[in-house]
């Protein structure tokens, strides 16, 4: 069963005549699933992984979190497959303290209390992730839960199918700022030009920086970008 | 595998028919393991299978023997044979005894051959996923008499299983092409804006002004913007893209 709202989606889809591919209706589906926000990470094959929508106040926050931290459930939804549900990040009865230290209390510290990431996957073929939380704890029910998982196998035939029928495919399924990380590539190549390394090392200083400081990625990433800060005396922090 | 139990047999033929998502597939292989399956399990002498392309040419054969693997490549090659008429007809061609006139009028290139290698009769299944037809499934025998219902029967789940493998295969191989696909275009649009970053740096502007310039090479050399991109970020760009600004 598709749940109303995916259903209206579909329909614009196939009436869409403009570049690209309509965005997707987060903001309906997060209502529908119950969440204060819902973000979608592309991870195909060994890509380490873009935010590309999102929605909600505390998203792109909680993505940049896990990016400093290197782990999270985003990353472990998208890599692994693995479904990954944090009713409450403050319990630390959990096994997300044991798995990922620090990064619990980090994400309530943004405001957030629950987690919920949903792999997206056809069959054994790794897409990435659909990730959203909400402000106040607790399980998401049975049935927001078999909606989450149908939006989840949904954008998955929707990613793939853009990818084979776009003509520049996987561009077309960003929404209007693109790469939500954008300025952490850009940093991240200034900071090679500055270090004369290259782009992987490069990014590593930058979340190095970033997770000694305790600071959004974004953040020191405007940083660089507007050479308020110089990483070359930094040393190989993180 | 005699030592086992029948039922034992069956099921792990059924499971092994089942296993085809592993990285490093490979159909003949698989089909072959398909005709020894039915020799295992069914009162032949041997099997064959032709195998068709997507766009329904049929292409290769695997057998449980040597002698059954160049009967059934003859067969391609004539364009003729039980195999060749059951992917055709996308139906199963029932028991035909070889070493007759009508079998030589039907066949006259592949009746005699067969009867040569030593067989007596021959059956063939489709294999089929509702009317998708990927290939065929010969069932040889060289004793007397029709190879019975049961058996047929048996022979067609073996090679029902093994299509919904093969089908399933090709559907995650194509998936996996996507994947890559999509892998392709969000690295280099990773990579264009780390280049905007380096450039941005080399040339002491703004990442904006660092865009328009290298968008402008691309045009102005008719090169992809990715491709400038790369050869920004692995030193080979061209020197005039990399110089300060003129003032």
């Amino acid at each position: 069963m598709t749940h109303p709202v995916l259903a209206d989606y579909l329909r614009t889809l196939s009436s869409h005549t403009g570049p690209g591919l309509a965005p997707l209706p987060l903001g309906a589906c997060a209502d529908m699933l119950g969440l204060d926000g819902l973000g979608l990470l592309l991870a195909p094959g060994e890509s380490p992984g873009e935010l590309v929508q999102s929605f909600g106040e505390h998203t792109l926050a909680l993505e940049d979190l896990q990016q400093v931290q290197g782990h999270g459930p985003t990353l472990a939804a998208a890599r692994h497959g693995t479904l990954m549900l944090l009713p409450d990040v403050a319990d630390t009865a959990t096994f997300a303290g044991d798995r990922w230290p620090g990064l619990p209390g980090a994400i309530e510290a943004l405001g957030v209390r629950a987690v919920f990431s949903f792999p997206l996957r056809i069959g054994v073929v790794a897409l990435g992730a659909l990730t959203g939380h909400r402000v106040r704890p607790g399980p998401m029910s049975t049935d927001q839960l078999t909606d989450a998982f149908g939006l989840a196998d949904t954008i998955a035939q929707i990613v793939i199918a853009t990818a084979a029928h776009a003509e520049l495919p996987g561009t077309s399924l960003l929404d209007d700022p693109g790469l939500h990380f954008a300025e952490v590539h850009q940093a991240t190549g200034m900071l090679a030009a500055q270090l004369e390394t290259d782009c992987d090392h490069a990014l590593i200083r930058l979340r190095g920086h970033a997770f000694s400081e305790g600071r959004p990625l974004l953040d020191v990433a405007r940083d660089v970008l507007a050479r308020r800060l110089d990483l070359e005396g930094d040393g190989d922090t993180g | 595998m005699p030592e086992l139990p029948r039922e034992q047999q069956l099921a792990a033929a059924f499971v092994d028919l089942a296993d085809t998502l592993v990285q490093d597939f490979d159909v003949i292989g698989f089909l072959h393991a398909l005709a020894e399956h039915c020799v295992a399990l069914l009162d032949v002498a041997a099997a064959g299978v032709l195998l068709a392309t997507p766009s329904g040419q049929l292409v290769d054969a695997a057998a449980s023997d040597e002698r059954t693997r160049q009967l059934e490549l003859a067969s391609i090659e004539w364009d003729e044979g039980p195999c060749r008429d059951c992917f055709r007809t996308k139906s199963p061609v029932p028991n035909v005894a070889l070493a007759t006139r009508a079998a030589e009028m039907r066949w006259p290139r592949f009746a005699p051959r067969a009867v040569e290698v030593g067989f007596t009769s021959v059956v063939a299944a489709p294999l089929r996923l509702h009317d998708h037809v990927i290939g065929a499934l010969n069932l040889f025998r060289d004793r007397p008499g029709p190879l019975d219902d049961t058996q047929l029967r048996l022979g067609q789940a073996l090679a029902d299983t093994a299509t919904i493998g093969v089908l399933q295969q090709r559907a995650v191989s194509e998936q996996m092409t996507f994947t890559a696909q999509l892998q392709a275009a969000l690295d280099s649009r990773v990579i264009i804006e780390q280049a905007k970053g380096y450039l941005a740096h080399r040339r002491g502007t703004g990442v904006e002004e660092a865009f328009t310039v290298m968008r402008r090479y691309a045009r102005d050399h008719q090169t992809r913007l990715t491709e400038v991109a790369r050869q920004v970020l692995q030193g080979t760009a061209d020197a005039s893209l990399l110089k300060r600004r003129d003032r």
